[in-house]
């Protein structure tokens, strides 16, 4: 899972809507990747990136973007260092955990579980499924 | 502006002039002047009635190029020179509408050729080649050096001369006229009247009912779809969506450098894939990580690994889309999917199953348990398809899904 991905989800129960992000993130094992710097897309995704889990991620990663104002997006530099943060890191084991309920998501080969189990789903049941 | 002959290819005929229009909107490409009483023809179910053939407007030949780049469904651009349904017409044409100095000494020190096609009907390369040559009259012929392939020549002229046999070409009627014509054949072989030879071709020959000749401007993008062929893929599933139909699907989603796109059924990433070809970063989601990961070696990342397309996929990730792990506000610029209807491969979601014997996972099992999943009927597929549309694109953010049209979902 790439940072950028960590900082597009939130916690999948509805109790937690608008609540559970950013995501806790908790690293086993990370692996860095090499991507050749993206300006294009970089600028694209800037005004829609959640700058909490943006600062609270890069201090985990002893990162630091410097200050971030609404002129960051003209400043290559910052954009490079943000890029790398957003996809040269990739979390291959570890676990995301919601800031409101604490459910927790394993992360595993790289790929994130955002399945809830089925007594966490709260959908319409039909009376007699309910009572099988 | 410059008037400019499209000529379609002869397949999905009702997403071509959709795919056009589309690309053209990417690029703020302005169209002008097309027919549309022409527009029930081309876009046409029926393949017997649709025509390729369509004319418009546009600004310039980059314009045409831009749209030629991503376009599939699109055979290529021409500037019209001459149009007519004989070859003395081309040629008169010719004659009348250009100098007679600019028409003969128009391929100097230029490379040229001329290809021949022809719709509705099928000539032999002898044939072909006796029809390039009734052109020869016009003085547009006696200049420059003719090659087939040149190597490193930046100007290559190639004309094209195109037959159109029309639309209607296989009517019942002529189907059984043929068909009355073998029986007659067959029923003089049994008379076995030896003596008498008589050739049937004394019928006079139908003529094309239009020509064009024009100059080729731009060529559809069709070379990209072989890269895709799915044989040619390492990792394939039972619902692997066709290449070209991909494509077609790129380019209404207006996937584009710089996009960030989302597919909520990836299974084996068709859809990611082809977007990350043309720019995009790209998201996948799936609840079953078999469909994503098969095993180790072999899974939806090798063929991203394949095509050199690995620093665009942003990831997969294991979620049901009936309750989407993204948090609010807009996000993807597309969203381009083919959800699950049960008919390839079996829509799921999360929920109780009846036939389990466990509501809930037994204590000491909660992180092993795989959870226990539903039927996810086509109606909710739907409405939580078209509310994450709602919810996570951005204004002017584009959603691509496929829909059955089998009687049961029509």
């Amino acid at each position: 899972m790439k940072i950028l991905t960590h900082n597009m989800m939130a916690c999948t129960k509805r109790q937690c809507v608008g609540r559970g992000f950013p995501l806790l993130l908790e690293v086993k094992d990370v692996s860095k990747l090499e991507q050749e710097f993206n300006v294009e897309f970089t600028k694209n995704i800037f005004p829609k990136l959640d700058w909490k889990g943006i600062t609270m991620v890069a201090a985990q990663f002893n990162l630091n973007l410097g200050p971030i104002t609404e002129k960051s997006i003209e400043d290559e530099e910052f954009l490079k260092n943000l890029y790398n943060l957003l996809c040269n890191v990739k979390v291959m084991t570890g676990q995301l955990t919601c800031p409101n309920c604490q459910r927790v998501y394993p992360i595993d080969q790289g790929i994130p579980n955002m399945l809830l189990k089925e007594d966490e789903i709260y959908q319409d049941i039909q009376p007699e499924q309910q009572q099988q | 502006m410059v008037r400019y002959l499209c000529i379609f290819v002869q397949q999905y005929p009702t997403f071509r002039y959709r795919e056009l229009l589309a690309v053209a909107s990417m690029f703020n490409i302005k169209i002008w002047g097309i027919d549309e009483s022409l527009l029930p023809i081309i876009e046409s179910d029926v393949l017997e009635i649709s025509s390729p053939f369509l004319y418009m407007d546009l600004e310039s030949d980059e314009d045409v190029k831009k749209i030629c780049s991503r376009t599939v469904l699109v055979r290529g651009f021409y500037r019209v020179w001459a149009e007519s349904n004989t070859y003395q017409g081309l040629l008169d044409q010719l004659a009348n509408n250009y100098d007679p100095e600019f028409i003969s000494t128009f391929h100097k020190d230029k490379i040229w050729k001329i290809e021949f096609d022809s719709f509705g009907r099928r000539f032999s390369k002898e044939d072909q080649l006796e029809r390039m040559h009734r052109l020869k009259p016009s003085p547009l012929w006696s200049s420059g050096k003719v090659s087939m392939n040149p190597n490193g020549v930046n100007e290559h002229v190639v004309w094209r001369l195109t037959e159109d046999y029309g639309l209607s070409r296989d009517t019942p009627e002529l189907m059984a006229e043929r068909a009355q014509e073998k029986e007659k054949e067959k029923e003089k072989e049994n008379e076995m009247t030896t003596t008498t030879t008589t050739t049937t071709d004394n019928q006079v020959e139908k003529g094309p009912q239009n020509m064009y000749l024009g100059i080729l401007v731009a060529k559809g993008n069709r070379e990209s779809i072989s890269q895709f062929n799915l044989q040619d893929r390492k990792y394939l599933g039972t619902t692997s969506m066709d290449p070209e139909l991909s494509i077609i699907s790129a380019n209404m989603g207006h996937v584009r450098p710089g996009s960030f796109m989302l597919d909520p059924f990836v299974g084996t990433g068709s859809f990611v894939l082809i977007s990350s070809y043309f720019g995009a970063q790209t998201v996948g989601c799936d609840i079953d990580v078999a469909a994503m990961r098969k095993t180790q070696t072999c899974n939806l990342e090798t063929n991203f690994e394949q095509l050199g397309l690995l620093d665009n996929l942003v990831g997969v990730v294991i979620c049901d889309n009936s309750s989407a792990p993204w948090r609010d506000g807009p996000i993807f610029d597309c969203i381009i999917t083919d959800p699950p209807y049960g008919i390839r491969a079996g829509a799921k979601r999360v929920g109780y199953n009846k036939n389990r014997r466990h509501k809930a996972p037994p204590e000491g099992f909660k992180w092993s348990h795989m959870a226990q999943t539903t039927e996810y009927k086509v109606p909710d597929v739907m409405a939580d398809l078209l509310e994450l549309a709602a919810k996570k694109l951005v204004i002017g953010g584009r959603l691509v899904y496929w829909l059955p049209t089998t009687p049961e979902y029509v």
